[in-house]
């Protein structure tokens, strides 16, 4: 059809997507970055930390040009209860320097700078085209079609997010699982940026990022995050799908809930909303992972499944990015030796496999059913909260030891010893 | 002794002049000035501008049957150079827009479109216009000399014959333009059904109205309020459902209703800005977010399709 | 023969942002084609399909027209060329000079013989700049056109609805017109077309690439303010859907618009 066959159709262009565009590009390859949205990042709602490394690999300093928020100085974990929260707040230098630990991004903004590098490097980016098929010849993947339209390339790369359509269309994974499936709920709120340093206590650049559990989703399997961007704070929840269905609650209802909360109304308030949205997010982890190749189609980034959530970060983007990497390499093997079979692009799965990707993912492998366990969301916030509010409490009767508050935590909210340590034991090993 | 002020009027509507002509007193800034009017007809054409501040009224008596009315523009400007004006005041119709730039373009000057407003301060004329389909306004002073300038409908009080003043009547020739599109056929659109300016209720469907059929429940509770139908620009213009001329909204209709009925409507700023000037605004919308609430004075948050005949059914029971 | 149909290049009106002491921003808007522009170049790319001919899409404005996502969007439309002229003097222009602009950049085009405008501009909807470049250079100039078809004899058929009449025409070229929103559906870009746009030439021109030395300003812009908002009392009913309905009855009859 076309007047030149392309080598590449990445579809979908989030980080994964344009990291492995752009470097393909790179090679001398054609590549085409076809996306839905008007422009990359127009339909992404990530939470928006960004673990540098791997992108400074590909783009060395990428922080000096690209649109990156703050740097993540400040990484505070969260238990809230329904009147009190406890943080555990790490604040180091270590991670003001460059080449930094970790950026908060605005994904509309970011995704759309890293579309523009792979523009630059000689992708074609395509956008306002939303693919509906896979065009298979046989058992191998030889383009994609749009409405009526069709386009062929040696390779298509799937990197159409959490709910990959592709991916099940070849037949590499089912649909999604609702008990590995999670729903993001998130508001971007405009504030002054003096406003959001003074109440953060930041310095410039610096930034920080919160993950809360507890009563953040009203005993919902899941948690809440909330970044500093420049001058707006993106917050939001990621919540179990299958527990929300089951006991018949609204997102946005445990969404406003969450916002209410004394602890997080604090920290946004006087701001203005800007943005708002909801999507899926696959939490399954390694479980989840589905086939990552077959005969002319690789899967990369959300689309492969590739999150880990182990309570006190949420990460997505890095390993999105070395999923590109490892595609790219592939791809570009399989252009020199012009075999684009599944032998060949057997490649990529080794390539992650041997890179960090695949290390934090089966390092972080029981993290999700350990993130399940309900206790985590209930329990261990509220005993928390009474072992503070015992330290702290002075009511005129005589005060009690440590280990006196701590058992009577437990105690009242019939925790049993067993549970107790057969949590702290699953959690070690999880995280 | 000061120089007077020349203003020059033309439109080929002759109720806009009388408006036009009340802008133009206001550009004089009740100082001595010379206003002048190019008046295409007869008799009763003139005898409507007598006593209403014009000075002299240029008459030509018809335009040659071939002609549109922009073919005047040679003759209109034969007389701007003979006038040289300060102010050329044009009627803002589909031919004054043209005429208006034609003009702007050949004395190399400024051109303000669809004024709202007049005002001066101490280093001169300040005019207000709309921009961004109505979501601003923007105060603007002209930079040369003359100005040309278009005034649309209903912006500026008609002047009533209250002055002593009686024009001197010129008739003037009709000059030929250099080169014109040929008419080859003309044909009198069927009379505009709909006046939404002047309609005292209006009931509007948006988006919300998932289907054209469904437009018969809409015209039955339309009667039931006595009131006419307009709409959003997207079911007039994507859709086609409705005429044109019942759109409103920034480039259609501008309505000055006492009953408003947003049946649908999201409430988009280009389609608001022709409600401002409603007296009670109703909007009915099942998305409670729609940004119509904010501008309604009764908001009813639920299913288009079960409101519209409970209303029908109170307003008949009443 | 060419074709040029211009193209204004404006933030988006829907992403206008209004703060609360009334001022108007377009800082964060996205810089887009204007949605009345879009049919006059689907109007011009039918003709030169038609009847073969080459369409350039011309647009003159400050740097921030010249992005590749708006170049890319223009040429995947059907354009073969696109002429941008870029002075950051262009920002705030007012007709005059943008007419003056476009002007001289079509007499630096050959073979033209057409030219076609939107009904006015997304930003300004000023509907002048249009029929002051006919005038400037000289040609057969008309508004509100509604349909046009090229017949034999090198003229056109212009069918135009002024007010309440329907005008069939014959217009001699060269002519400039500006054609209503409703003369045709843009096309949704294809990804052939998408792609074939990458490879399309972008020309970007200075003033001087045009014969311009500099633009003296037609208007002063003085201040830009969102419109007075009519006070409503943002009453939102409760209750059943009948509930609703005679709360909502009453009020109307007590403000006495029933």
């Amino acid at each position: 059809m076309s007047e030149e066959k392309l080598d590449v159709i990445v579809v979908g262009s989030g980080v994964a997507g344009c990291s492995a565009a752009l470097l393909l590009a790179r090679a001398g390859l054609r590549v085409a970055l076809i996306e839905r949205g008007p422009y990359p990042g127009s339909k992404n709602l990530s939470g928006g930390v960004l673990y540098g490394r791997v992108l400074h690999q590909i783009i060395p300093n990428f922080w000096e040009q690209a649109p990156v928020e703050r740097f993540i100085t400040n990484q505070v974990v969260t238990f809230l209860t329904e009147d009190s929260s406890i943080s555990l707040d790490y604040k180091t230098e270590a991670f003001s320097q460059p080449p930094y630990n970790a950026f908060s991004v605005l994904r509309a903004k970011f995704d759309r700078w890293l579309g523009d590098q792979a523009e630059a490097a000689g992708a074609l980016l395509v956008p306002g085209i939303k693919v509906d098929r896979l065009i298979l010849d046989g058992k191998k993947v030889i383009g994609i079609a749009a409405g009526e339209e069709e386009m062929f390339a040696e390779v298509v790369i799937a990197a159409d997010g959490a709910n990959s359509f592709l991916a099940q269309q070849a037949g590499l994974r089912p649909r999604l699982p609702e008990e590995h499936v999670a729903v993001g709920i998130k508001e971007v709120i405009a504030l002054p940026q003096d406003v959001i340093e003074n109440r953060f206590r930041l310095n410039g650049n610096e930034g920080c990022a919160f993950n809360i559990v507890g009563s953040a989703t009203q005993g919902i399997a899941g948690g809440g995050f909330l970044y500093t961007n420049r001058d707006s704070i993106s917050v939001g929840l990621v919540i179990q799908l299958a527990d929300l269905i089951e006991r018949q609650i609204k997102v946005t209802e445990v969404f406003d809930h969450f916002l209410q909360h004394p602890f997080i109304d604090s920290l946004i308030k006087g701001g203005k909303m800007m943005e708002y949205g909801a999507h899926l997010v696959p939490e399954g982890g390694l479980r989840m992972m589905p086939r990552l190749f077959m005969d002319g189609m690789l899967v990369i980034g959300d689309a492969a499944g590739l999150t880990i959530n182990n309570g006190f970060w949420v990460r997505g983007m890095d390993l999105a990015i070395g999923s590109a990497i490892a595609a790219a390499e592939a791809v570009i093997r399989a252009h020199e030796s012009r075999d684009f079979s599944e032998q060949s692009l057997a490649f990529y799965h080794q390539k992650l496999s041997e890179s960090f990707v695949m290390a934090d993912l089966q390092t972080y492998a029981r993290a999700p059913h350990f993130m399940q366990n309900p206790r985590l969301f209930t329990v261990y916030p509220q005993v928390l909260r009474d072992i503070f509010l015992g330290i702290y409490e002075q009511n005129a009767r005589p005060n009690q030891h440590l280990m006196t508050i701590g058992r009577r935590a437990v105690q009242q909210n019939d925790l049993s010893l067993l549970d107790l340590l057969k949590d702290l034991w699953n959690g070690a090993r999880a995280l | 002794m000061e120089i007077q002020r020349q203003i020059f009027i033309f439109s080929e509507d002759i109720t806009l002049v009388r408006e036009l002509i009340g802008a133009a007193q206001v550009l004089a800034e009740g100082k001595p000035a010379i206003l002048s009017a190019l008046v295409i007809g007869g008799s009763t054409s003139v005898e409507q501008m007598q006593n209403t501040g014009v000075d002299r009224i240029y008459r030509l008596d018809t335009l040659p049957p071939d002609c549109l009315v922009e073919d005047i523009f040679q003759t209109l400007w034969g007389l701007t150079r003979e006038i040289k004006p300060d102010y050329l005041v044009i009627g803002a119709t589909t031919a004054g827009r043209l005429i208006c730039g034609r003009l702007a373009a050949r004395l190399n000057t400024t051109a303000l479109t669809d004024i709202q407003t007049i005002e001066f301060d101490a280093q001169g004329l300040l005019i207000r216009h709309m921009v961004f389909g109505g979501g601003a306004q923007r105060l603007e002073r002209p930079l040369r000399q003359p100005v040309v300038m278009t005034i649309g409908k209903g912006q500026f009080e008609s002047q009533a014959a209250r002055s002593e003043k009686v024009a001197e009547v010129i008739p003037v020739a009709f000059t030929p333009p250099e080169t014109r599109a040929i008419l080859r056929e003309r044909r009198e659109l069927p009379p505009v059904s709909v006046n939404l300016a002047e309609a005292k209720r209006v009931v509007c469907p948006g988006r919300g109205i998932a289907r054209r059929e469904d437009l018969t429940m809409v015209e039955e509770l339309a009667r039931s309020l006595g009131a006419e139908i307009a709409c959003t620009r997207p079911l007039s213009e994507g859709l086609g459902w409705l005429p044109r001329e019942r759109y409103i909204g920034i480039s259609g209709a501008y309505i000055k209703a006492d009953l408003y009925v947003g049946l649908g409507v999201s409430g988009q700023v280009q389609h608001t800005i022709g409600i401002t000037d409603a007296r009670v605004v109703v909007a009915i919308n099942r998305d409670a977010e729609a940004p119509i609430f904010k501008q309604a004075d009764y908001g009813i948050v639920a299913d288009l399709y079960e409101v519209m005949p409970a209303l029908i059914d109170a307003l008949r029971s009443a | 023969m060419n074709i040029v149909v211009c193209l204004k290049i404006t933030p988006d009106p829907e992403d206008l942002e209004i703060g609360p002491d009334g001022s108007v921003s377009t800082t964060h808007a996205e810089w887009k084609t204007g949605s009345f522009d879009l049919p006059a170049l689907e109007a011009g790319v039918r003709l030169a399909e038609m009847h073969g001919g080459k369409v350039i899409a011309l647009s003159a404005g400050t740097s921030q027209i010249n992005q590749s996502k708006v170049r890319k969007d223009i040429l995947s439309r059907g354009a073969e060329e696109l002429v941008l002229v870029v002075d950051d003097s262009l920002k705030d222009a007012s007709t005059a000079e943008t007419a003056l602009v476009l002007e001289k950049a079509i007499r630096k085009l050959t073979d033209v013989q057409l030219v076609l405008f939107g009904e006015g501009s997304a930003d300004l909807y000023f509907q002048q700049t249009g029929v002051q470049v006919g005038e400037r250079l000289g040609w057969v100039t008309l508004n509100a056109v509604q349909d046009v078809r090229l017949l034999e004899n090198e003229a056109l058929e212009v069918q135009r609805i002024v007010e309440h009449e329907l005008q069939v025409l014959d217009v001699p070229l060269p002519a400039v017109l500006c054609v209503t929103s409703d003369i045709c559906e843009p096309r949704l870009a294809s990804m052939r077309e998408i792609l074939r746009a990458s490879k399309k030439t972008v020309f970007e021109w200075s003033l001087s690439d045009i014969g311009i030395e500099g633009l003296t300003p037609s208007v002063e812009i003085v201040k830009v303010m969102a419109p007075p908002r009519a006070s409503r009392k943002g009453e939102m009913l409760s209750g059943s859907v009948e509930e609703m309905v005679s709360a909502l009855v009453n009020n109307l009859r007590k403000d006495g618009v029933l």
